[in-house]
């Protein structure tokens, strides 16, 4: 039965193929992986198409969507700059994450952004099969640009856990204080390590 | 005809092309393209196939050694748009060889939706286009 659920996903992993073909990002919550999110849910939020050989943009970076305006592009550079500042962000790669974040907000900020259009327009005239650049995934399976929050979405409850085919919202999680939840997971360790920022 | 065509390899990667300089920096056609200064349009029509060039060339050959040049010499500066009955943008820098009719007007229309923040754009162009 299809339920709306509510989860405060203090930390979301990859979105991998398991082992029932499936591909779901695990999503830490209630002290457990107790959420999973498809991979085309997250690409649906986050404006990521999911048509083999197309490639992510500078759109799908920021999590937002091509139609987005500037004070939209605007809030979510900052929020993904505060969750991949190297000096927050503890994740092997957050230095080359955040340029990227910046790269993107540099282009879809200014007059650029308009260029940018026109070429997504003539890369998205060539056919899937021609290749469109690089493939959004990379081995290790897709990761959300961001990836903790209050997460509110459809889905079906599979045993112990949540299998979420929809999001229909996500909002940072913030403390007593207005601080702001950053997550992240160093390799080798046994659980996500949290900071709390000011927004 | 179609023979001395078909050495054009339409998966060959133009030295300064668009799809060259995207895959030299692993960023996508449309950031390289961020850079372009310039539109080339060219027409692939079946007259392009004539061989009535300097050397006994085809107009198609020449029209793809002399953007070869360009790109290599600018390069990521030049878009390749191909047009005949449909119009086709070529980040590899080689105008695909379609054949057919001559939809200038279409070419134009393709183009202009990717012009913004061009200085110019170029068309090739030997045969008279389609009536509308």
């Amino acid at each position: 039965m299809t339920e709306i659920r509510l989860f405060e996903v203090r930390y979301l992993g990859r979105a991998k193929t398991r082992m029932d073909g499936s591909q779901t990002a695990y999503g830490w919550a209630r002290g457990s992986w107790s959420v999973a999110i498809t991979k085309a849910a997250l690409h649906a939020w986050f404006g990521v198409s999911s048509r083999p050989g197309e490639a992510g943009t500078l759109y799908s970076t920021l999590g937002v969507q091509p139609t987005a305006g500037a004070d939209e592009i605007k809030k979510s550079y900052r929020r993904l700059a505060k969750q991949w500042h190297p000096d927050l962000c503890r994740e092997a790669d957050a230095r080359s994450q955040f340029q990227a974040i910046q790269h993107a907000y540099e282009i879809l900020s200014g007059p650029k952004r308009a260029k940018y259009d026109a070429g997504l327009t003539l890369q998205a005239s060539l056919t899937a099969n021609r290749g469109a650049g690089a493939a959004i995934d990379d081995e290790y399976g897709y990761r959300a640009p961001l990836r903790c929050g209050h997460i509110m979405g459809k889905g079906t409850r599979q045993g112990s856990r949540f299998i979420m085919t929809e999001i229909l919202q996500w909002t940072d999680i913030f403390d007593a204080r207005g601080q702001m939840l950053v997550s992240s997971w160093i390799y080798g360790e046994d659980k996500p390590s949290e900071r709390w920022v000011m927004p | 005809m179609r023979g001395a065509l078909s050495k054009f390899d339409p998966n060959q990667l133009v030295k300064g092309s668009l799809a060259d300089i995207a895959k030299s920096r692993g960023e996508t056609l449309a950031e390289s393209f961020l850079d372009a200064d310039c539109i080339v349009i060219v027409d692939v029509s079946g007259s392009m196939e004539s061989e009535d060039a300097a050397g006994g060339k085809s107009r198609y050959k020449v029209a793809c050694d002399e953007l070869a040049a360009l790109q290599s010499t600018m390069p990521g500066k030049i878009a390749v748009i191909a047009f005949s009955h449909e119009v086709i943008f070529c980040p590899n820098g080689v105008p695909l060889n379609i054949g057919g009719g001559t939809n200038l007007a279409g070419a134009l229309t393709f183009a202009k939706a990717a012009s913004f923040g061009l200085s110019s754009s170029v068309t090739a162009n030997r045969t008279t286009p389609n009536p509308p």
